[in-house]
């Protein structure tokens, strides 16, 4: 009985192992998300406290790009989160939405239809972008076992279970990020959307929805069985299910049909954003620059546009107690703000315009740490009134030129002028971080330094340069140099 | 340096873990046996040799998708 109890604990000692290796070597995803890179929004959904969710957004990268549940929280106090994955199949949808009702009650579920037509296997590498995350349930065994139906020889049960199995190789590639995501706190702050920033234009073909009488396309099995499945899940959990096709222009009317003709069925609502005219009025996509890549997803300015659309149809249509002012919900307006200063963080980071730059760290909060390098500010005729509102003084201007520097600035109140013909040094906690700065003569020029984590964050140009701290956030959000070789402009 | 599909890393670990192959062998060839030895540590020093020796080949191991043992073992003769 001692030798089996001996096995037991070992065998349970080595599995607890490998699920903690597994973690570690798995690829951390959405590195290049707006939002927090330490953070994975799939994982941020088991932090959602219970019963909590109004609304649950499910569906393929089109759900996750295109809905911001923390908007429709901030207009309506109606909370959401999206369980979105890259080219969801139908049945990942299924199986996300059983895993969902494990701890929440969604009084609607909305579904982007973009997959929903697509019976083929999924990828690997979509699959385990969609499986590899969740945690171990029925539903997660369940999609697994689907997942390895559809590609037998590619895909192993074990590997999903023990991601150690799929992934070892990565032993020798583990970055200090893949440390630091195993061991922080997950959180959604987005509450699983994408906000994706850039636009490339794309041209929407009214052409592909003016054929009225494109035959609706025979419905693939598999996602009649998943469609139907997901409908009935839904109605023993007292849920409404919605069907969406959130815009795109790789949509046309016979898939509209197709997904119509089972919604009229099943006499469920179906909002096609991009074949219903008055839908597609109503969101008004400018395809010209609110697409991140030619048509296929919204980016974030247009995901804003669909978002309020269908925030007030979900306010117009359910009765949604508001949530904004509930001391339990404080989370959901903490995340909002987080959330926003993260894209603002990122537009921060891709700013070029000079006196937009300054602008957007006058409003957004920032303590910047400033250094005049070597330049005579009198000879390029430096204007004053960029720094008007921080306070820096007429003196500071005079001396910069000549001596090291530096500069704190958060706002007309706090402000810090540091300057000395020797060199000078800030080491000082200011704003939850600790300085570690400094401008000294170095070869007879003034060289700026500024530390934080082991990191050099000065830039090496002879112009006025900026280290950006962001104190919500805890982050540097930003390190670059105004340079006036050819008028004013910002280097990185 | 490392250029004929050995990165440093695993060219590092191929270092260490040959040393212990050496050193076990020396060991065994001076009778002193490992087994034995390992047997008379306490329970939680075992366990952790077994543990890492198990882990290691499932961390460091070459196998999975993408791996042929059978193209590696003919060596595309």
């Amino acid at each position: 009985m001692k030798k089996v109890i001996r096995v037991i604990s070992f065998l349970l000692i080595l599995t607890l192992c490998l699920i903690v290796l597994g973690d570690l070597v798995s690829p951390k995803r959405y590195k290049e998300i707006a939002v927090d890179n330490y953070h994975d929004e799939r994982l941020g959904f088991y932090e959602i406290e219970k019963d909590t969710l109004d609304v649950l957004f499910i569906g393929s990268s089109h759900a996750f790009s295109s809905v911001s549940p923390e908007d429709i929280f901030n207009d309506y106090g109606i909370t959401g989160y999206v369980q979105g994955s890259s080219c969801q199949k139908i049945w990942q949808s299924y199986y996300y939405l059983k895993e969902t009702y494990y701890t929440q009650k969604p009084k609607v579920v909305v579904l982007d239809t973009f997959m929903a037509l697509d019976g083929s296997p999924q990828t690997e590498a979509f699959n385990r972008e969609a499986i590899d995350k969740m945690k171990l349930s029925p539903a997660k065994i369940e999609a697994i076992e689907t997942a390895v139906k559809f590609n037998p020889n590619e895909e192993s049960f074990l590997s999903y279970l023990f991601p150690i199995f799929r992934y070892h190789d990565r032993w020798e590639e583990l970055k200090e990020e893949d440390y630091i995501w195993f061991v922080s706190e997950q959180d959604a702050p987005a509450k699983g959307f994408l906000p994706r920033i850039g636009s490339m234009p794309a041209t929407f073909n009214e052409s592909d929805y003016t054929d009225k009488l494109s035959e609706p396309n025979v419905m693939n099995e598999t996602c009649r069985v998943y469609l139907d499945k997901i409908k009935s899940l839904c109605e023993d959990n007292g849920s409404t299910l919605i069907l969406t096709k959130f815009p795109t222009c790789l949509w046309n009317q016979a898939s509209s049909s197709t997904i119509s003709q089972w919604a009229e069925e099943n006499e469920i609502e179906f909002l096609d954003y991009n074949a219903e005219p008055e839908l597609r009025e109503e969101v008004d996509i400018r395809w010209e620059n609110e697409s991140l890549e030619g048509g296929n997803h919204l980016n974030y300015d247009g995901a804003l546009k669909m978002t309020k659309v269908l925030g007030k149809f979900l306010s117009e249509h359910f009765h949604f107690e508001d949530k904004r002012d509930d001391p339990d919900y404080e989370k959901w307006r903490e995340d909002y703000f987080y959330y926003k200063k993260c894209v603002d963080n990122y537009l921060l980071a891709n700013t070029v315009d000079c006196v937009d730059y300054v602008n957007k760290l006058k409003n957004g909060n920032y303590v910047t740490l400033v250094s005049i390098g070597n330049i005579d500010l009198n000879l390029i005729d430096f204007p004053h009134e960029l720094f008007e509102d921080f306070g820096v003084s007429e003196e500071f201007y005079e001396k910069a030129s000549k001596q090291n520097n530096l500069l704190v600035l958060q706002n007309r109140d706090n402000l810090l002028e540091v300057i000395g013909e020797k060199d000078v040094e800030i080491q000082d906690i200011i704003a939850g971080v600790k300085w570690n700065a400094s401008s000294r003569w170095t070869d007879g020029k003034k060289k700026f330094s500024c530390i934080w984590n082991k990191q050099e964050y000065a830039k090496e140009n002879d112009g006025v340069d900026f280290v950006v701290w962001d104190p919500m956030t805890q982050k540097m959000v930003d390190s670059s140099c105004m340079i006036f070789e050819n008028g004013m402009e910002l280097t990185r | 340096m490392y250029g004929y599909g050995l990165s440093e890393m695993a060219f590092k670990i191929l270092i260490v873990f040959t040393l212990l192959m050496l050193w076990v062998d020396i060991c065994h060839e001076k009778d002193i046996v490992f087994r034995e030895q390992i047997q008379q540590e306490c329970i939680v020093v075992r366990w952790e040799i077994y543990m890492i020796a198990v882990l290691s080949v499932f961390v460091f191991g070459v196998y999975g998708i993408g791996y042929d043992a059978s193209s590696f073992i003919y060596m595309n003769f």
